[in-house]
């Protein structure tokens, strides 16, 4: 539901610096009926901040409500109870959305549209002026590279030009934030390399930018900082590039990959409470694993028992998490 | 309001990239090449045609006879002599044995009658016909005056000549309109179309009435199913995600989306509907010379037509996403409309046509005339109006109804005369509609049965021409349209051996001439009243008022006055006379009152109305006089305090359909239901009331059918919104309108009212369900 009420304290302009997402205790129930329906909770109780001008991945399993928070922050879908805020505005109100710009998932622009009557209509919804859009249009288009193809109808155009069209509308009125939902879906590697240099640039001109993506090595790379939701509940908000370290916590658990040779056949014994998978095939006298340990003197006890045993270590490579093993190891959990 | 209008401007550039906007943009410019050819040539119209004003056939041929030898009327002489000898010998027989009749003998006067038009016309065709005559002392008009200032040109003059016709066969043969029109299709003469004989005024007014019926029938229809079809799935598509979710992150409000959207979806019929409407109305100003701007209001009207069915659609879409659902429900809904208008269309006729518009009371019962001029009387035994007449006249009746039902819009049948009671004897005279014979077809019969009924006493014809017929205290006077008066019956109480011996002689003749020596034409019925005390007849004609006086020989002009008024001489006129005052009630709603006696005026009313005055009527004692206006309510003037006139104190105001005061004295009103109340001629409280029980079709019209027509839309109605507006007087004070000559516009408003507080109901839910909608 859109609302356009103003919070006193949202009175929020360029000088002000807050987060530029607030969500604070966030929940919303689905009904399946109007009454007496079936009650679903999609977010329980999301809370979290993005900072302005950094770069921002929202991660989570399908239906982990991730395009719920989204929705809820445009205005799309009401919240049940809970606070959000979009650059200091209430989450929905026109105010607020009017510092978004947008590209959702699955973008579909009328047909009869080319790509420059596209970002006009766009732009005119973003209270652009015409004007404006016609001296900006040029240096967006070449920005997305569908320079030359801007008089084109857009029934002619592939799934990754209409994502780099959509891209380039969601531009036009210089937002402050910029929500990406799924960006590279339909790009080719060429084309995401592109994107991602788009959004480089686009948070060094100060832009906040909010990523929904499955593609979690492409969030790795771009966002600075990732929240995970899981079933409604936020698992993780933090740093990427601690990610590991910090969902490891304070506890003494220790992962490495260690090679093995000789004679095998007692390993099993010397590997009780020792979660390990295999990264290589077993020969008969040597195996590669991803050793996992609760602490040192497991570690110290399982290297006392292979040399006891006449195993030799190869090799052990100290391993750390990435935002991989992170997202699978919490949504494991 | 910029995003808003760039939704609106993205509805356009959506409009001109579909191709079904070409396809139909080009079905319009046929029918507009189609149409460019058609034009129409104007010319004075000289020529008598026997359909067209030209009535009582009989009566021109009999003026003719009568005065083909009379001083006063020396041009009728003229005529005489132009005539072949035939046709002289044939009408010298024909009036020297009047009451030779035959089946045969009507033949031969019809063929008589067709041949006598053709040597009138022959007459006309002469320019120089009436060349040496002395036109003065037939009132020359301004149009005669005209047509004579041009003696060399022959149409003038046979215009003229048509002119002096029309004034020595008044009122039989009229002047008509000044000029008729030929209809050319390129350089093709439409013959076909003469006979129309329509003047520019005439073919302007008629094709404002007829063209957007025409084209709502035809044209829109197929037009706005194709609309519909093509705009269904404007919202559903909108309401993918991929294309919503984009929509609904932007800085707008979502009713502006929504109503933006609602209003882009009508671009395309704009587009249509405006080429369509504007080329009309050029094809009708350029080729027709006719500027009719109500055609360009029919833009706008069709595109809210169009807006009631997309706000259907709209809102199925909105709520199903179905294009094809919104399509099937949009259709389902047009049927819907077709079904309650057309239920509404058929019981409102069938009751409207039932409704009491005439009412008498005879000595035991009430007798009402309805508009299908059916006859009824009151049997309170069941309750019902019924016929009052024996079994064997009811197939007649039932001829009379089916003919002005069926007929009614092709040829004009007035309501026949009476119902009223014959003081002497207090039979039931009253006129019906002949429909058993050809010949007559069309004429009125009398009727006289006994008291309420029943018996049928006699049969016969009113006088030749008789154009009124008035219920006095004494006698029963028909008025016949040369101002001549005829009473109905002898005087029973006349017992002398003279008076036996008339009645003997007379004994065949229903009617009995009571002059005046010098009539008074009498141009449409309702200008002539009746005092009930004096016997006294007031006859109002080109703003004359003249009184004519009982005598023992008949009637005698005693005294005429010309009223103060700025109406038009031909403006018709409802007339009552009752104690010492006459009340006139003109066409253009104004009300003047004189003094009986002195014929000096007491009291000029105008109320700001505009709505025509259908009847007037008066107490006897000539205190009070009611006016029943066309919307169906009464008013009422009391002469002893005539500063206004008021509502009159009878129920069913807004519905009323007859007022008349009774041989008693007191008032019968008439209203919904064929309700009939009578009130005291002193305090108007109600006396009695008799009501039919209503039918299932009443309950079915007043308890179903009627509220819900009057809430639902109503857009296959939208056309008579236009020719109401096309219907206006261009400009002409409002003193020279004529109310009672307007069609009848019952609530002009309705269909757009109606059709607009539909619309913004649907937009309303629609922008309710969406501001509520998680999507």
């Amino acid at each position: 539901m859109a609302t356009t009420e103003i919070a006193p304290d949202a009175q929020a302009n360029d000088t002000v610096v807050g987060p530029a997402i607030e969500s604070t205790n966030l929940k919303k129930t689905y009904s399946s009926r109007l009454i007496f329906g079936e009650k679903f909770e999609a977010l329980k109780g999301v809370s979290f901040e993005v900072k302005r001008g950094e770069v921002f991945g929202l991660l989570g399993p399908n239906g982990a409500g991730k395009t719920t928070f989204v929705k809820i922050l445009l205005g799309i879908i009401t919240k049940s109870s809970g606070s959000a805020k979009l650059m200091g505005y209430p989450a929905g109100s026109i105010a607020g959305r009017s510092h978004v710009g947008y590209l959702p998932e699955h973008l579909r622009i009328s047909s009869h549209l080319t790509a420059l009557t596209a970002l006009e209509l766009y732009g005119n919804l973003s209270n652009v002026p015409s004007e404006t859009i016609r001296s900006k249009q040029d240096e967006l288009l070449t920005l997305v590279g569908l320079k030359g193809r801007e008089k084109e109808s857009v029934k002619n155009f592939s799934k990754g030009m209409l994502q780099r069209l959509g891209l380039a509308q969601a531009l036009l009125h210089d937002p402050k934030l910029l929500m990406l939902d799924e960006p590279t879906d339909g790009l080719d590697p060429r084309a995401r390399a592109e994107m991602r240099a788009i959004i480089a640039r686009l948070k060094e001109s100060g832009v906040t930018i909010f990523l929904n993506s499955h593609l979690l090595q492409e969030v790795e790379m771009i966002c600075d900082s990732v929240a995970i939701l899981d079933h409604g509940l936020l698992r993780y908000c933090g740093d990427v590039s601690n990610i590991g370290d910090a969902v490891a916590g304070s506890g003494d658990s220790i992962v490495a990959d260690i090679e093995l040779s000789g004679d095998l056949g007692n390993l099993s014994s010397m590997t009780d409470g020792i979660v390990f998978n295999l990264t290589r095939p077993t020969t008969d006298n040597s195996l590669s694993a991803r050793f996992e340990f609760t602490n040192q003197q497991q570690v110290d006890s399982f290297v006392d028992r292979l040399r006891a045993g006449n195993i030799s270590i190869v090799r052990l490579t100290p391993q750390k998490l990435n935002l991989e093993d992170v997202f699978l190891k919490l949504i494991q959990e | 309001m910029r995003p808003y209008f760039a939704i609106i401007k993205d509805s356009f550039r959506a409009a001109w990239a579909s191709k079904v906007l070409y396809v139909l943009l080009g079905l319009i410019t046929l029918l507009l090449l189609a149409l460019a050819p058609l034009h129409y040539q104007e010319s004075l119209d000289w020529k008598l045609i026997p359909s067209d004003y030209i009535r009582e056939s009989g009566s021109i041929s009999e003026r003719l006879f009568d005065q083909k030898d009379s001083a006063d009327e020396p041009l009728i002489g003229e005529i005489w002599q132009a005539l072949p000898n035939g046709l002289r010998d044939d009408l010298t027989s024909t009036f020297e044995q009047p009451n030779k009749k035959s089946n045969n003998l009507n033949k031969r006067n019809m063929k008589m009658f067709h041949e006598l038009i053709g040597e009138l016309n022959n007459v006309i065709e002469e320019p120089n016909f009436f060349a040496r005559a002395d036109l003065s002392q037939l009132g020359l008009d301004q149009e005669m005056k005209s047509a004579g200032q041009n003696s060399d040109d022959i149409e003038s003059q046979r215009r003229l000549n048509r002119l002096i016709i029309s004034k020595l066969f008044s009122p039989f043969i009229q002047a008509g309109d000044t000029s008729s029109m030929t209809a050319f299709y390129g350089p093709w003469r439409l013959g076909f179309l003469d006979s129309l004989s329509a003047s520019k005024g005439q073919f302007a007014s008629g094709i404002a009435a007829y063209i957007p019926g025409i084209l709502d029938k035809f044209v829109l229809s197929i037009g706005l199913a194709i609309a519909i079809v093509v705009t269904a799935s404007i919202i559903p598509e909108t309401f993918e995600p991929g294309s919503l979710n984009l929509l609904l992150s932007k800085p707008v409000s979502r009713w502006g989306l929504y109503v933006a959207k609602f209003f882009g979806g009508c671009v395309f019929i704009s587009i249509c509907a405006t080429y369509l409407f504007a080329g009309i109305w050029l094809w009708l100003g350029l080729a027709l010379g006719v500027w009719e701007n109500a055609i360009l209001l029919s833009i706008i009207l069709y595109i809210i037509v169009f807006g009631i069915y997309f706000s259907v659609s709209a809102f199925v879409g909105l709520v199903f996403r179905s294009t094809i659902l919104a399509i099937m429900v949009t259709l389902l809904f047009w049927s819907a409309c077709f079904l309650v208008g057309t239920s509404y269309g058929f019981l409102d006729t069938r009751l409207q046509n039932t409704r009491i518009v005439k009412i008498a009371e005879s000595e035991n019962t009430i007798v009402a005339l309805d508009r299908m001029s059916q006859l009824t009387s009151w049997q309170p035994r069941t309750k019902q109006w019924v016929s009052p007449y024996p079994k064997n006249e009811r197939q007649d009746d039932r001829r009379q109804v089916g003919a002005v039902s069926w007929l009614g819009d092709l040829e004009e049948f007035p309501l026949p005369f009476g119902p009223l009671v014959n003081p002497d004897d207090q039979r039931l005279v009253a006129g019906r509609t002949s429909m058993s014979n050809l010949l007559s077809f069309g004429q009125q019969e009398l009727l006289a049965s006994s008291p309420g009924g029943g018996t049928m006493q006699s049969k016969g014809n009113f006088p030749r021409g008789t154009i009124d017929f008035l219920q006095g205290a004494d006698d029963l006077i028909a008025v016949t349209g040369e101002g001549k008066f005829f009473r109905f019956g002898q005087k029973s109480e006349s017992n002398t051996d003279e008076a036996k011996a008339a009645k003997t002689k007379l004994s065949n003749k229903l009617f009995v001439r009571q002059g005046p020596d010098k009539p008074t034409p009498v141009t449409s019925r309702g200008v002539c009243a009746i005092n009930q005390k004096t016997s006294e007849i007031a006859v109002y004609g080109n703003r004359i008022v003249s009184v004519f006086r009982p005598v023992e020989e008949g009637y005698l002009l005693d005294r005429s006055i010309e009223v103060e008024t700025d109406a038009p001489d031909s403006m018709s006129c409802q007339v009552a006379f009752e104690g010492d005052t006459i009340m006139l009630a003109l066409g253009n709603g104004q009300i003047i009152t004189l003094r009986g006696s002195t014929l000096e005026e007491l009291f000029g009313y105008r109320p700001d109305l505009h709505h025509a005055i259908e009847n007037v009527a008066a107490t006897q004692d000539g205190r009070w006089f009611f006016v029943l206006y066309r919307q169906g309510t009464a008013r009422m003037l009391d002469t002893e305090n005539p500063k206004e006139m008021t509502l009159a104190p009878f129920t069913g105001q807004g519905n009323i359909s007859a007022v008349s005061v009774s041989g008693t004295g007191e008032i019968l009103v008439a209203d919904r239901g064929n309700r009939v109340t009578r009130y005291g001629a002193k305090d108007f409280e109600p006396i009695k009331t008799v009501r039919p029980d209503d039918g299932r079709i009443e309950q079915i019209y007043y308890w179903g059918i009627q509220p819900l027509y009057s809430i639902w839309p109503k857009p296959g109605e939208f056309y008579k919104v236009v020719a109401w507006f096309a219907d206006g007087d261009d400009g002409a004070p409002a003193n020279e309108i004529d109310l009672r000559l307007k069609p009848r516009y019952r609530s002009p408003w309705a269909p757009l009212t109606s059709g607009l507080a539909f619309m913004a109901v649907m937009l309303g839910l629609s922008c309710l369900y969406f501001w509520r909608k998680d999507y």
